[in-house]
């Protein structure tokens, strides 16, 4: 919860200097300028941020036991999870394996060219979701590729990335 | 009139006419149920094919596939978090949820019944009052508007679930993701970092698609347990007269208001039932149940949805003005087919419009029949293993995304709002709250800057037009009670706990 | 489950019909790769096109320009026997458009259908692609711009125009988007005549309409193709073009040029190619324009949106010489703002 509000106040202190860059109300031809709104937005960030750091803050204090209640309440299971098991580096960080894929796959469209990344994709990304059975990826992956490729350039002429 | 209904309906009876519709549906159905592939986009696509039609043919089908897909965009939303239209989004607060409760079929066919319920108000709305409700439209301006995003706005204390600040940092955050780009009213680029892709703004789509589809499927992938799927009999049943008679009040509210919202040219169905859920939360008694499964989560904004789609072509056929995205491209096919939209439409085209209101009749019709064996198709993919439907859901989502502006940098950033999302997610932070801010948030500061624009600076135009001083002194009313509430209810829960000591029962 | 039968019998029906209408699109793709050794009508001197045609339009679908550009796609496809992409790219008011094109494959492939709003965006510093990076080809239309009222409120232009005279800053003109051919032309206007109206930028012109239908607004910046119909119903009236001559359907409204004002700037539409394409194939592409912009089926076109009103051609010299001196009138007028 801590770092949630650090982190928040620092995304609000980033574009506080953008957002003064902006042309004030008295700059242009119309009554309100383009500065005013977000300014006023990124302010009411900051002392929301700020108040709820001091809030979680004190309430740590307070009470020790009542650490990560804010959490606990309603984030629920996460927490007991992690402790839980032992689980493999692999299950533990395969959302930011997948997360890095994806973005590896948008890069290879580019390089590539739709359908051969696309191809690498599929078969890639159903095996880091947990696909052991070496021909069940193969079937995924053609059929996979063969049916997005048929339905937006064949049939709905979409033009692909 | 029921002389040109009637008509209409004898149009539609033809069989050409009848394959068209059923065509339309069926397309519609499919587009929707895409993630990312809206009605706009099809509508385009099938743009030049109508060039060929008669002109009643041509916006029989437009106007069917625009209804159709406002609707099927509900399924990817309850199933797999993946909002298949914009006007689903808030499909999924509450639809998600139950899936995950195993309860899929039962939302489904909340979802149906309330889209087809919702749909056939708008359409008798649209035939009845066609003439009146434009002129009623026109009352509403920029101080209108305003006022109505800002009473949307007030419910966030309800949305928060309980964490107002996270709730209210949330709003902001939102609303500070509409303000980059280029600013509508004086054309100034702020936070665009010289970039033409920062200066075109955040998309609506990429946004809702990152903070929810990806998020899940990342968090997902980081549980084991649900890799391997349940296999769930997922049961559709359209009307259940329990659940029916516990959402009727719901559904009138919202299928109301949807199509009132519909109506007006400034606003599409997206913020339609965006608004209709934030009601639907505010007149709601238990109001603490929506976001974890409330069927009323689910009534509210499917038929809100479908409503407003229907409302949005009243303004397009008595006034020749668009009330939504989707509408602005069917005006262009009218240009296209040497119709002149516009406020003589009515009389001079009646039978064409007729006929096209009566096949809107006959569209919610179908989209009742026809759901049953659709979903059944659909529910079954949930028993397929998720690390084979999981990339098919990824690339689906890239494809919409970049679709939508054929830009690649939309879906860098539906992926940032994916690893955020997954992120607030796991420190309980309300994530409806953000798609409440981008929503509303251009409405509301462009609407605002535009109404002083309009009085030359003087704020009495906020309170001097009697519909958005009514709106804003509701608004001003929720704000007050948002403050109250917390204050009550701390008393309530001490006094309540300590009765409970002196009992000595359990919290 | 009774309903299972008839339902997939649809569907295949529906697939049968796409297939169709994917299959013809295909067949062009072919006939398109197959006339790279020049088989178009006009392409006897360059081998050009040598595949498919993509037309970048930097406005959203349904608007002027999103018509325009589609208007040309089937005189295209059948003059140079391929396949023609348009691609709607509206961010940044048109500016991804403009990028994107200047930084393709300089051949002559990829087309910028444009509008004013183009040469607006680059002289208020929004648009880094200027045109040192893109070439004009061919100026296409000349859409007019006019000042439109409801008649119950002011009967001409003299009355609207003494009602400002006494107020100043008080009426306010409605127009589409910011930094737009609107604004540029009300701007325009007021430095002309010494008059002040008070603009206010609209997200899209049904916006606007609506809001002087509902006098929220006094005045609209309109073109004559989207106010026709209201004009006949008796809900709106132009009462001033922004033009040289009087125009013949609206022979008893005045123009800005009788009143001594040399205000005639519209919405100019227009495509423009990479600035490194080379000659030839920007001299067959003017052609090409030039001869679909002779044809009955533009004339049509033109006609039933009301852009016939003035010459809209302009070859890829006189555009950018327009170009030139509306970016510097432009420019002036936005420092001065």
């Amino acid at each position: 919860m801590r770092v949630f509000s650090v982190l928040t106040i620092i995304f609000a202190l980033f574009f506080l200097p953008f957002a003064l860059e902006l042309e004030s109300s008295s700059e242009v031809s119309t009554i309100i300028g383009p500065r005013t709104w977000p300014l006023y937005i990124l302010i009411f960030i900051l002392v929301l941020a700020v108040y709820h750091l001091i809030k979680t803050e004190l309430e740590k204090k307070r009470d020790q036991s009542a650490e990560d209640s804010n959490v606990d309440e309603y984030g629920e299971s996460d927490h007991k999870q992690l402790g839980e098991e032992e689980k493999g580096w692999f299950e533990n960080y395969r959302h930011f394996i997948l997360l890095a894929t994806i973005v590896i796959y948008c890069i290879l469209i580019n390089l590539l060219g739709f359908l051969p990344a696309t191809f690498i994709f599929i078969a890639v990304c159903s095996i880091v979701l947990g696909l052991k059975n070496k021909l069940y990826v193969l079937i995924t992956t053609v059929v996979g590729s063969f049916m997005i490729f048929m339905l937006f350039d064949y049939v709905l002429n979409i033009p692909l990335p | 009139m029921w002389e040109n209904l009637s008509n209409g309906l004898m149009t539609i009876i033809e069989p050409t006419h009848f394959i068209i519709l059923m065509a339309a549906v069926i397309i519609g159905f499919l587009g929707g149920a895409l993630p990312g592939l809206s009605g706009v986009m099809l509508v385009v696509i099938l743009l030049p094919v109508t060039y060929g039609m008669d002109a009643t043919s041509a916006f029989m089908l437009l106007t069917a596939i625009y209804g159709a897909t406002v609707f099927s965009g509900l399924i990817t939303a309850i199933l797999y978090r993946a909002p298949g239209t914009p006007e689903a989004v808030t499909t999924v607060f509450d639809g998600y949820p139950m899936t995950q409760k195993g309860e899929a079929g039962k939302a489904l066919g909340i979802g149906i019944s309330s889209s087809a319920i919702g749909g056939m108000i708008g359409t008798i709305f649209l035939i009845l009052l066609t003439p009146t409700l434009a002129n009623f439209a026109l009352r509403f301006s920029a101080p209108e508007y305003f006022a109505l995003a800002i009473l949307g706005l007030t419910v966030v204390a309800s949305l928060s679930r309980g964490k107002l600040t996270l709730g209210l940092i949330g709003v902001l955050f939102g609303l500070f993701i509409s303000s980059i780009g280029t600013d509508p009213l004086t054309g100034a680029h702020r936070f665009s970092f010289n970039s033409a892709n920062f200066s075109s703004g955040i998309e609506l789509v990429p946004v809702i698609i990152g903070l929810f589809a990806i998020s899940e499927i990342l968090n997902r992938s980081s549980k084991k347990e649900n890799m391997e799927q349940k296999v769930t009999k997922v049961k559709t049943k359209i009307f259940d007269s329990n659940l029916m008679k516990k959402i009727t009040g719901t559904l009138a509210r919202s299928s109301l208001l949807g199509s009132i919202i519909g109506i007006l040219p400034g606003i599409g169905a997206s913020t339609a039932s965006m608004l209709s859920y934030s009601e639907a939360v505010r007149w709601s008694k238990t109001p603490e149940k929506f976001g974890t499964g409330a069927p009323e989560g689910i009534a509210a904004p499917e038929s809100a949805n479908n409503a407003a789609a229907m409302g949005a072509l009243v303004p397009l056929f008595a006034l020749g003005i668009p009330g939504s995205g989707t509408t602005a491209v069917i005006l262009g096919a009218f240009i296209m087919h040497g119709l002149q939209p516009g406020p003589s439409l009515m009389t001079t085209e009646s039978d064409l419009v007729y006929a096209v209101f009566a096949g809107l009749l006959i569209v919610n019709l179908m989209i009742l029949i026809f759901s049953k064996p659709f979903i059944f198709l659909f529910s079954k993919l949930l028993n397929v293993p998720y690390s084979v439907i999981g990339p098919l859901i990824i690339i689906f989502c890239i494809i919409g995304t970049f679709a939508i502006r054929n830009s690649m940098f939309d879906v860098y950033v539906m992926l940032f709002f994916g690893l955020l999302g997954y992120l607030l997610e796991k420190v309980g932070f309300p994530l409806v709250t953000i798609i409440l801010g981008v929503v509303l948030g251009p409405i509301a500061e462009s609407e605002f800057r535009r109404a002083l624009e309009m009085s030359n600076g003087d704020f009495s135009i906020f309170y001097a037009r009697p519909i958005s001083a009514i709106l804003l002194t509701f608004a001003g009313i929720f704000i007050i009670f948002a403050f109250i509430k917390p204050i009550m209810q701390r008393h309530k829960k001490r006094g309540k706990l300590e009765y409970q000591e002196k009992i000595g029962g359990k919290p | 489950m009774y309903l299972k039968m008839p339902f997939f019998i649809i569907i295949a029906l529906t697939f049968t019909l796409s297939a169709c209408s994917g299959g013809s699109n295909s067949e062009n793709v072919d006939s398109g790769a197959e006339s790279s050794n020049g088989s178009g009508t006009d392409s006897q001197a360059t081998d050009y096109p040598s595949g498919n045609i993509n037309f970048l339009v930097g406005a959203g679908p349904g608007g002027g320009t999103d018509n325009f550009a589609r208007s040309l796609v089937e005189q295209f496809e059948e003059m140079y026997d391929t396949n023609v992409n348009v691609t709607n790219l509206e961010q940044a008011s048109g500016a991804v458009a403009n990028e994107r094109t200047a930084n393709e494959e300089p051949d002559g492939h990829t087309l910028n259908f444009a509008s004013s709003t183009y040469i607006i965006t680059v002289a208020a510093g929004q648009n880094n692609t200027g045109l040192d990076e893109l070439t004009p080809v061919a100026r296409m239309q000349s859409d007019i711009l006019s000042i439109t009222v409801d008649p119950e409120q002011f009967e001409d232009f003299d009355e609207f125009k003494e009602f400002a005279e006494n107020n100043p800053g008080e009426l306010t003109v409605g127009g589409t988007h910011a930094a737009s051919p609107d604004e540029m032309g009300l701007l325009e206007l007021n430095e002309a005549s010494g008059l002040d109206l008070d603009y206010v930028p609209y997200d899209g012109s049904g916006e606007a309409q609506a809001d002087l239908l509902g006098g929220n607004i006094d005045a609209l910046l309109e073109y004559p193709s989207a106010m026709l119909d209201y004009v006949e119903s008796g809900d709106m009236q132009p009462i001033l073009f922004l033009a040289e001559e009087r125009l013949d359907e609206f022979s008893d409204v005045p123009t800005t040029t009788e009143y001594g004002w040399d205000v005639t700037n519209g919405n100019e539409r227009g495509v423009l190619v990479d600035a490194d394409t080379p000659d030839e194939i920007i001299k067959e592409l003017e052609e090409a324009l030039h001869t679909i912009y002779e044809s009955d089926e533009y004339k049509e076109y033109e006609e039933s949106n009301h852009l016939h009103y003035r010459e809209g051609w302009m070859g890829a010299e006189e555009y950018r010489q327009k170009l030139e001196e509306n970016k510097e009138m432009y420019e002036e007028f936005l420092n001065n703002k």
